[in-house]
This record gives structure tokens, C-alpha cells and sequence, in this order.
């Protein structure tokens, strides 16, 4: 074999290992995301939130068959999310280490950990979108450490790759990314808009008010 | 209204035998095919102190999103419009009204938008910051066709590229224009645009791209600001 035939033919065997890493690679995403106050009418109690090393450290990991490893280490940004949720939700906020604590001034503490979390490639579904499903478990207890309800909220997120191309960097990081960043705000719209009209919040804060008048 | 924008470096140049197929696609390239429609259903006007907010109707539906790099060229082509009125960006207002308008709660339809206008903390933020358009775009540009083929090979001795490639894209957007004072929908603007680009490559590949998107998106930007001014 001619000096320039082999030459070719590795340069030929590097371009296709390369095609084949770029296509089954996966990618790993480090969130670092903003998320707004909510504008809504504030719950007129002092609320706590209570998250542990497993929520504030969560990294979802997939080996998918064929399309590669897939991470997103999602915990600094959820735990962001539930804070800046709950400043807008609530008259008063902070950040408690238990339950049960009445020192801590929390009327209310919510205590909310991933259920599932789910995400399909565009190789999967064939479409041009990056999908994320995330369902968040919140244990709501008043300060004894009562539980006032167990609230599931199913959060959805999704972004069109096309809006991602030569970005720079990693175009599935990217959109992975995108689609994990709207999930997050749409469970943050979700819990703004609807915690306050589950049955049994409304029955709590019902009987804290009579307890408060009587 | 339609129009082409390349119609005058289209004209007039001579084709050489032998290199016909450079010569076509010089002649022909980054040509774009573009109209815009306007319905009217109601006055408008806009003032100094008026701001509108350019936004993507994204609302996780099945098929493709508006691009958000579209909604972005026709916020930012109305900033560099005659009519000096505010441009609300769509990231700035939909976290200033979060969680309003997000995929899941945004209004479909101008009732719901007057539905919500009865909350005061959003009417309050809106009417804070001076909206008085919202401009709900929904479309997309896609790849049409593609013809031709093209070779590369590398060596030692070199890298080069033979063949002739074509693709054709078409864009389709229309925004409905919603007046938040009156609460009434005032009108809808649609903008379609197609064009071909080519790539002719004798060693060196040489991309002819027709702009199509931001033909639409210059189109779209400058009826828009023609249909505010009323």
C-alpha cells in the first residue's frame, strides 16, 4: 500500500469514528438557570421550604441504546425554582432545615421531591424536539410537622433543535437544556396557579383562619 | 403586495458557454419570491410612550415552533423602525407576567386575553409597562426540495469538491395583532417568502444563499409597523 493510500484511508476511518461519536455521544447538561417571581395574589401565610441533599443535588442520567449517555443536572436550578416560586406565592418565605420547627416561623412547609423524570430524544420520537417530563412530589405539612396534602405536579417541556443550530458548543446540550429550562417553569406556573386551589389548602387555611378569629 | 428583491441582479447578464451552469447559478442566486397580506378589522394608532411585544404563539402543540430567532428579528426590525415606539422583548414580558404567559396558561383568543385583563396584578403590570399591541406570531420557514449532488475527496496532496447542489426554502408567518386597550383583535398580517439557493463547487464550494427568512421577517416587520400607525 502507497504511503498517501494509507494516509487516506485513515483520515477516512477518523471522519467516520467522528460521524459515529457526534451521533451516539449524548450529552451532558449542567443547568444554570434564571426563573421569574410569579405574579400572583400572595397565600397570606409565612411558608417554608424544606429540600434535602437528594432534591438540591439531582442529576437525571439515561444511557439511551444506540444514541448515547444523557445527564442533566438539574438540582441548583429546582431548588431555585421552588424558591422563587414560593416568594412569589406566599406573603413570606424562607428556607428551613426541618420540619416541625414552629421557631422557624413557617405556618406552612412544603417539602418536594422528583417523582419522575423523563426525557425523549428527537431520534425517538422522529420529530425535532428535545422533551422533558418532570413530576414533583410536594409533601405540604403545617409547623408540627401535620401533613396538610401530597400534591403531584406533572410539569412539560419541549425545544425545536432548529432553534439551536450554530449556536456554538452542543446543539443537543442546548436544546436538552431549553426543554428542561420550560419544564421547570412550567411546574413553577403550574404550583403558582393552582396550589392555592387544592381542597385540602383551601379547608387548612380555612380552619386557620376560624382558630385565628375564634 | 408582492415584490423581488433581486429582480434587478437578475436581469441583464450574459451566460458564457462552458460555464453555464456557474453562470445560472450566479444569475439565480439568493433570488427570494415574497407577498404580504393584511386584513384590517380595526383603527389603530401608536404613540412614543406605546410599547408592543413581539410573540412566539408556541404553545407546545403538535408540529413545528415559530423560530425563536423570527420573533426576535421582527422585535428587533421594529426598533429600527421610523415609528419611534417601545419594543418589549418576548423574554422581558413573559417574565414580567410570568406565569401568564406561558405555553400551558397563554390566551389563545382575545376573550381569554379580556378575561385575564380582570386580574389586577397582571392589568397592572401591563398597563405599567405601556403595552398597547401584542403581536402573536405563528409560522415557520422549512426546507422545501433539494436537487443535486456533490463530491469531496481528501489526500495528501490536497482536499477539493465537484458537484452542484440546489434547496429550496419557503417561509409562511402570520401575526395577529391584538390592541390591549380596546380589548379587540385589529388585525392580521401574513408574509410569505421562497427562494432557491445554490452551490456550485469546482475544488472549492460556493455557497449562493437566498435569505429567505429575513426576507420575511423584513416584510413582516415593515407592515407591522405601517398597520400600527394606522
Amino acid at each position: 500500500m502507497r504511503a498517501h493510500d494509507r494516509s487516506y484511508l485513515e483520515l477516512t476511518a477518523v471522519c467516520g469514528l467522528l460521524v459515529v461519536l457526534s451521533a451516539c455521544s449524548g450529552a451532558q447538561v449542567q443547568m444554570n438557570s434564571n426563573y421569574p417571581l410569579p405574579l400572583v395574589r400572595p397565600i397570606p401565610v409565612q411558608a417554608g421550604l424544606l429540600t434535602d441533599e437528594t432534591f438540591a443535588q439531582y442529576t437525571f442520567e439515561e444511557r439511551i441504546e444506540d444514541l448515547g449517555d444523557w445527564s442533566i443536572a438539574v438540582g441548583q436550578d429546582q431548588r431555585l425554582m421552588f424558591e422563587q416560586t414560593m416568594r412569589g406565592l406566599f406573603q413570606g418565605f424562607s428556607h428551613v432545615e426541618d420540619v416541625g420547627l414552629a421557631a422557624s416561623g413557617s405556618d406552612l412547609i412544603l417539602k418536594p421531591r422528583v417523582a419522575e423524570f423523563e426525557i425523549s430524544i428527537p431520534q425517538q420520537t422522529q420529530t425535532d424536539f428535545f422533551e422533558v417530563r418532570v413530576v414533583y412530589e410536594i409533601q405540604v405539612m403545617d409547623n408540627q410537622g401535620r401533613e396538610v396534602m401530597v400534591w403531584k405536579v406533572s410539569a412539560y417541556g419541549r425545544a425545536d433543535t432548529r432553534n439551536y443550530r450554530m449556536l456554538g458548543g452542543s446543539e443537543s446540550g442546548s436544546a436538552l437544556a431549553a426543554a428542561t429550562r420550560t419544564a421547570l417553569r412550567d411546574a413553577s406556573a403550574l404550583i403558582s396557579r393552582q396550589f392555592a386551589l387544592q381542597p385540602q389548602l383551601q379547608t387548612w387555611l380555612a380552619e386557620r383562619r376560624a382558630s385565628e378569629e375564634g | 403586495m408582492g415584490y423581488y428583491p433581486c429582480k434587478t441582479s437578475c436581469d441583464g447578464q450574459a451566460m458564457k458557454s462552458g460555464i453555464w451552469v456557474l453562470s445560472l447559478a450566479l444569475l439565480l442566486a439568493g433570488c427570494v419570491a415574497s407577498s404580504v397580506e393584511v386584513l384590517r378589522e380595526g383603527d389603530t394608532g401608536i404613540g412614543t410612550q406605546d410599547s408592543v411585544v413581539v410573540l412566539g404563539k408556541n404553545l407546545q402543540t403538535a408540529g413545528h415552533e415559530t423560530e425563536i430567532g423570527y420573533i426576535g428579528c421582527v422585535g428587533s426590525s421594529l426598533l429600527g423602525t421610523e415609528t419611534p415606539f417601545q419594543v418589549i422583548s418576548q423574554e422581558r414580558f413573559k417574565d414580567l407576567t410570568f406565569p401568564w404567559f406561558e405555553p400551558r396558561f397563554a390566551p389563545r383568543e382575545m376573550p381569554e386575553f379580556s378575561a385575564y385583563m380582570d386580574e389586577p396584578l397582571l392589568r397592572d403590570r401591563v398597563e405599567s409597562l405601556g403595552v398597547r399591541y401584542i403581536v402573536w406570531i405563528e409560522g415557520t420557514t422549512e426546507n422545501t426540495g433539494s436537487s443535486g449532488g456533490m463530491t469531496c475527496a481528501a489526500s495528501p496532496a490536497g482536499a477539493g469538491c465537484f458537484g452542484f447542489v440546489s434547496w429550496e426554502k419557503s417561509s409562511q408567518y402570520e401575526a395577529s395583532i391584538w390592541d390591549v386597550h380596546n380589548n379587540a383583535s385589529v388585525g392580521k398580517i401574513s408574509s410569505q417568502a421562497s427562494g432557491t439557493s445554490f452551490m456550485p463547487a469546482v475544488i472549492v464550494p460556493v455557497p449562493m444563499i437566498a435569505r429567505v427568512q429575513a426576507n420575511a421577517c423584513s416584510n413582516m416587520a415593515e407592515q407591522i409597523e405601517e398597520f400600527l400607525a394606522g
